[in-house]
């Protein structure tokens, strides 16, 4: 039982902390980030990251983020084992918290810190301003995939190290691959392996060992990752193989905060800089932000674990070096799959983790001081961490009455009924629509919510980006929709309706609950367009008018031939066209890929894999400055076919299958995935009764 | 050591650190021929710690030290680049008003607190005659404006003498007077000269008479004295200055056979210079502090690792 203390005082600890978010109604709601609301919104999510193509954005993309694939599948089944999603996003974030600092807490004991101070060490992991930010901006994964998991890799990878286990190589290779769902732990926890597998090799043959056991743990992650890893380096996508947003607004402005004086006190990890505008309001609490470099600097002094001081300052010492790096981004412009690891700030994760743990190192050796002169210095020192992280106790972390501009805090929103009705209706329609949400941009500011309502203090437009008709319109220096984005932003006091007719957009959500700029201009046009005939009002109440486009274009059409479609997934259609003779065009509106090919239709999973597209690379093209657009001819895919009927008149029939082609990456991935990890589990299992 | 041992490393450290000094003035500089004299700003008039708003001016006397005169240079504080104001500098030969020169400046050209070089065509027969120059605002308001630096030199006065006059007979003995004379009233070459002799004081304290005690106490002080001089009395902080201050701690590491923790002393006596900089708003203070609090961190942690590979290991039978 007493084995289980720890769990329990940061159980305790992330409760009280977190008090607040679960005892008030309604859903967490990060600065930018949250989980999706409800049943209708949890499916949306799963379908998102079960597809290699995203159609939740205004004219669809592909989707990068495939690795997220086992959290949506994850949160599916909780959510049909009857858990709600309330529950489950506010309950993320204290389990995680406790998670992490029991991590940090079993590689203390690992490192033979003696009890007392690796329960502090933990304390001193989980109070970190990281936490603090993070958790606000609604960065629960980051938090769980980097910094919780982090430790317990290092351990892992220490005793696989140490006393040559093969288990716990294998255990550190799953934890890595979990982790590299968040991109940066790709970068991060290799740094961390080699760093302690070097400075704790004392000869040639652990050196040996070393490199041997990288490599191992490096190719279970290749298996691991195979759903998702394959897809990326076989179809690279410029957004995140490429390196040329290094030196965007985005990836500059992440690192504003980042200099040398703010690095060595953990702060600057987000352009957002709550915990460090609340210390630098007080002179006294400026002063104590220096509490963990002094007691990590301390850790210097103490002789006993000398290789695993020097480790963790390398370690601790990154964020230094990045920042340098930082200072000539022009460096990392040719550096491939810069795009990925472009936000140094977030690197503050490892500084925050090696400081917990030299800090614990440092106060072990005082306490282990007989002298009261030690005793009274420890009990100095923790006062002065207590002050430190007094934003925590003080319950800043939930004080949104008192975040200022940049300065927000974790808040909770009840979500209206009429945004739930509306879900519920939009899931019952054909959803080979799209809807133009208004206000666009992916944020949504209430007037009448204090909570919601000002610079910097929106929230993420879940019921645009997770709707059952999707359509959100977004746009950051990684979006690839760029130019229909634009094109309808600048339009949105102008003539929607023709931007928007030539695309599948169906419906237009006017939230008149939100702020909208130029809202009058906007409400004036569609009762324009109303009065015009080229939209109609499907439902309107004081929250929510519901248009619909008289005559909306469909997803998949030809301006000649008459077209049936009917989606399989995201990634796949079928398409029936009607009565084809001369040559035609056929149109998709999605945003063009060159990955989205045209094959026949084929019953025959084994031998429609080994077809080849029917129509040449040559013959798709992009079409109204977006689209995706092929150019067929009966004759030639016809000829000898069985995918194509002939009429009495002469004419075809044509049955095909559009495909994007990453998707079957990612199920030939997920076969190797599954397949090595239960190999892993195996071995472990094994293991373990042996 | 035998003394001529000594006498030998005594001199070439001397030499080293006059090196040093006059190739860290050229670094600084750009060139040799040319003279810099600095001035203080009691020789302004019109000056006030404000903003310069539109019609003000900054004006002054002087009297030229020698010939060719070649520019004045100003140090601004334009606010981080914000301000978009223009200034007009003029500058007259004042018994005759004659004006020699005059051009109109963007001031977001200008870096932050760095003295800024208004050059004019050089004045090859100027010594003993006087000048009058002015600095005015042509759109200065209270929200863009810029102001004059509190840094000190405020303002300097360059002599650019050129190839062909140090040829002829006149121009060399004054060049070399007033070369010597700008080097010797010029507070941060005097410093630089300080930091980059101090190789040769720590050598000399080390085979002073002093007892070895008393001798390492002061060796391990000398480099931290050397560095907390540099942060707050030169502005001018070169790879050069960097080099010599770090090789002093390494000079003294081998010399006294110091273990590696001994540069924990320095790297937490600079991290409490930091946290009083930034308690008391001292940005720059702060910013050079940390950065050798990190290196006193790095070359522990060098040292450490040179301490558990390279030591000879101690076996027990």
């Amino acid at each position: 039982m007493k084995k289980y203390f720890p769990v329990f005082f940061y159980l305790l600890y992330s409760v009280i902390i977190f008090l607040p978010i679960l005892t008030s109604q309604g859903i967490p709601m990060g600065g930018d980030w949250s989980q999706p609301y409800g049943k209708i919104q949890t499916m949306v999510h799963y379908e998102y990251f079960s597809n290699a193509w995203n159609e939740l954005t205004a004219i669809g993309a592909r989707n990068m983020a495939l690795g997220f694939f086992p959290i949506a599948l994850f949160m599916k089944i909780l959510f049909f084992l009857g858990a709600s999603t309330i529950t489950y996003s506010k309950y993320l974030l204290p389990l995680i918290t406790t998670f992490a600092g029991c991590s940090l807490y079993s590689l203390l004991r690992y490192l033979k810190i003696n009890k007392q101070v690796a329960l502090i060490g933990g304390f001193v992991y989980i109070t970190s301003p990281i936490f603090f930010n993070y958790s606000i901006l609604g960065w629960v994964y980051i938090l769980f995939f980097i910094s919780a998991l982090l430790p317990l890799a290092a351990k892992n990878f220490l005793i696989a190290i140490n006393e040559k286990s093969t288990k716990h190589l294998i255990i550190t290779a799953i934890i890595f691959s979990i982790a590299s769902i968040q991109a940066q732990a790709v970068i991060i926890f290799p740094f961390v392996f080699i760093i302690l597998g070097l400075v704790g090799s004392k000869n040639f043959d652990d050196l040996k060992y070393l490199i041997k056991s990288l490599s191992v743990i490096l190719l279970i992650f290749f298996l691991l990752t195979a759903y998702w890893l394959p897809g990326m380096l076989l179809f690279p996508e410029q957004s995140v193989s490429g390196s040329d947003i290094v030196g965007s607004s985005v990836s500059i402005g992440t690192s504003e905060n980042l200099n040398p004086v703010n690095i060595i006190r953990l702060f600057g990890s987000l352009y957002n800089f709550q915990f460090e505008t609340i210390i630098n309001h007080s002179r006294l609490l400026m002063a104590t932000s220096f509490i963990l470099p002094l007691l990590a600097l301390c850790s210097l002094l103490v002789k006993k674990h000398r290789r695993w001081v020097i480790s963790f300052w390398l370690i601790g010492l990154i964020p230094l070096l990045l920042y340098f790096l930082s200072q000539n981004r022009q460096l990392l412009m040719h550096i491939p799959y810069a795009n990925v690891f472009r936000d140094f700030s977030r690197f503050a994760t490892l500084s925050t983790f090696s400081y917990a743990v030299l800090s614990s190192i440092f106060l072990e050796a005082l306490i282990k001081k007989r002298q009261l002169f030690y005793k009274f210095l420890f009990g100095g020192l923790i006062s002065i961490w207590l002050i430190f992280v007094s934003p925590w106790w003080r319950g800043e972390l939930t004080n949104w009455a008192h975040g200022q501009g940049r300065d927000v805090r974790l808040r909770t929103f009840v979500v209206n009924q009429d945004y739930l009705d509306l879900e519920k209706y939009l899931a019952s329609v054909d959803p080979n629509y799209k809807a133009l949400y208004i206000p666009t941009g992916g944020y949504i500011s209430f007037p009448r919510n204090e909570k919601f309502y000002g610079e910097y203090k929106e929230m993420q437009d879940i019921f645009s980006q997770f709707s059952p008709i999707s359509g959100s319109i977004t746009l950051n220096d990684r979006n690839t929709e760029e130019y229909f984005v634009n094109r309808l932003n600048s339009n949105l006091t102008g003539d929607l309706i023709d931007i928007l007719r030539p695309v599948n957009y169906k419906y237009i959500i006017l939230r008149k609950d939100a702020a909208i700029s130029d809202k009058d201009i906007i409400v004036r046009n569609l009762n324009n367009s109303v009065k015009s005939g080229d939209i109609k009002i499907t439902s309107d109440n004081a929250t929510i008018t519901l248009y619909e486009l008289t005559s909306p274009s469909t997803l998949i059409n030809s301006p000649t031939s008459a077209v049936e479609f009917s989606k399989k997934n995201s990634s796949k259609y079928s398409i029936v066209i009607k009565g084809a003779n001369d040559p035609f065009l056929l149109f998709f509106n999605e945003s063009f890929h060159p990955q989205w090919k045209l094959f026949r239709d084929n019953k025959n999973i084994l031998t429609a894999l080994l077809h080849s597209p029917v129509v040449e690379e040559t013959s798709h093209f992009v079409v109204n400055g977006f689209a995706n657009g092929w150019s067929i001819d009966p004759a030639t895919i016809c000829a000898n076919s069985k995918s194509c009927k002939k009429n009495s008149d002469g004419t075809y029939d044509i049955y095909l299958n559009l495909e994007f082609i990453p998707q079957r990456v990612l199920y030939f991935g997920l076969v190797f995935s599954i397949t090595a990890l239960l190999g892993c589990l195996w071995y472990i299992v094994r293991h373990k009764r042996s | 050591m035998k003394n001529k041992a000594k006498i030998i490393i005594s001199i070439a450290l001397l030499l080293l650190g006059l090196f040093l000094a006059i190739s860290n003035l050229y670094l600084l500089d750009g060139s040799f021929s040319v003279i810099n004299f600095s001035q203080s700003r009691s020789q302004l008039s019109g000056f006030e710690d404000g903003l310069l708003l539109k019609g003000e001016r900054v004006a002054g006397n002087f009297t030229a030290n020698g010939n060719w005169l070649g520019g004045l240079s100003f140090r601004f504080d334009n606010r981080k680049n914000m301000s978009t104001d223009s200034i007009v500098f003029r500058l007259n030969e004042e018994i005759s008003n004659q004006l020699i020169y005059q051009a109109t400046y963007k001031v977001d050209q200008f870096q932050p607190n760095k003295l800024f070089p208004f050059g004019f065509p050089i004045i090859p027969d100027s010594k003993n005659k006087k000048y009058h120059f002015e600095i005015e605002s042509l759109n200065g308001s209270t929200d863009n404006a810029i102001a004059l630096s509190p840094i000190s030199p405020i303002f300097s006065i360059k002599y650019q003498y050129s190839i062909e006059s140090l040829r002829s007979s006149r121009f060399p003995v004054e060049f070399i007077y007033l070369k010597l004379l700008s080097l010797f009233t010029d507070r941060q070459f005097m410093l630089s000269l300080f930091i980059f002799m101090s190789p040769l004081i720590i050598f000399g304290v080390y085979f002073s008479p002093l007892r070895l005690k008393k001798k390492k106490l002061f060796l391990l002080w000398l480099p931290i004295i050397f560095i907390a001089t540099s942060l707050f009395f030169e502005n001018k902080l070169t790879v050069f200055t960097s080099l010599i201050l770090i090789a002093n701690w390494l000079l003294i590491t081998i010399m006294c056979k110091l273990e590696s923790q001994s540069a924990v002393l320095p790297a937490l006596l600079f991290l409490f210079l930091t946290i009083i900089s930034v308690l008391l708003n001292q940005e720059d203070l702060a910013g050079k502090a940390i950065m050798w609090t990190y290196l006193f961190i790095i070359l522990t942690i060098t040292h450490s690792l040179v301490e558990i590979y390279l030591k000879p290991k101690i076996t027990v039978k």
